[in-house]
């Protein structure tokens, strides 16, 4: 790996996630034109996102269906951690 | 924060902002890979911490709405890290996962590629799993979350080039693990 290839590795996360000065920015695009092995790490660094993303969204899918009840409806065992909290 | 900065709030209303902001506390229990029955007993636990915090907020000073929000994350941050730490977390493996997600789409994919995007999830899950707290709260607050390095920073007690690098450090974890096992995008 090229000295500049390592200073531009350090700088792809912010790059992607639009952290760098314009002048930075275009540092590291104007590389990423140039140099194949960065493009790779570039492309890696949003895949591995998007699968996170993937992973997330389906943990989701099963934690939005936690049943929070209603402060003034709440059933047995919210009402026992609720006089615990006034003990508290 | 898509919220009025300086709002002040009723001592009551805590627990409003607890309701209001439940579906923001769901996205953090999901990010850190808890179950929904490990996330029910945090949700339970940071309910125990709002009654709590405003009876003392009613002797003290008052948090307006943007503090409260941000209290409330990071005792949901806390709380679910301490489960994480304690039990196995995204215990859903890449093919369940691989299944659900194509349930819900009608285009089949070719066998071959179904199998490459496993192999690929699974080594996410893995890398997410065994990823250490200091690096997967700033991660779930800031790309699953959608906070800024800032907000993450007043929330988490760092400062926003603190937050940068651990996020370097996390997202670099993640493409590691892909590339060990030679996968390329």
């Amino acid at each position: 790996m090229k000295k500049s290839c390592e200073d531009i590795e350090q700088m792809l996360v912010d790059y992607a996630d639009g952290q760098l000065s314009q002048s930075d920015s275009n540092k590291v695009a104007e590389h990423l034109a140039t140099c194949e092995q960065c493009r790779r790490m570039h492309n890696a660094l949003q895949k591995s996102l998007e699968l996170a993303g993937v992973i997330w969204a389906d943990s989701l899918s099963e934690t939005e269906n936690i049943h929070i009840p209603a402060a003034k409806s709440r059933n047995i065992r919210w009402s026992r951690y609720t006089a615990i909290a006034k003990i508290g | 924060m898509e919220h009025a900065a300086s709002e002040a709030l009723p001592e009551s209303n805590l627990l409003d902002v607890f309701s209001a902001e439940l579906w923001r506390l769901k996205r953090i229990i999901a990010g850190i890979g808890l179950n929904a029955s490990d996330g029910e007993d945090v949700l339970q636990d940071v309910s125990i911490r709002v009654l709590k915090q405003q009876r003392r907020d009613s002797r003290t000073a008052l948090l307006n709405r943007e503090d409260s929000i941000k209290w409330l994350i990071k005792v949901t941050v806390n709380r679910c890290l301490m489960e994480h730490r304690r039990r196995r977390t995204f215990r859903r493996h890449a093919g369940e996962i691989l299944k659900r997600r194509l349930q819900n789409k009608t285009a089949s994919q070719p066998t071959d590629e179904k199998a490459i995007l496993a192999e690929e999830l699974e080594i996410v899950r893995k890398s997410l799993q065994k990823l250490d707290d200091s690096l997967l709260a700033p991660m779930v607050l800031r790309y699953f979350c959608g906070l800024n390095s800032k907000e993450v920073g007043e929330i988490l007690a760092l400062s926003p080039s603190t937050v940068r690098s651990r996020l370097r450090e996390a997202r670099m974890t993640l493409v590691k693990g892909l590339s060990e096992r030679g996968i390329e995008p």
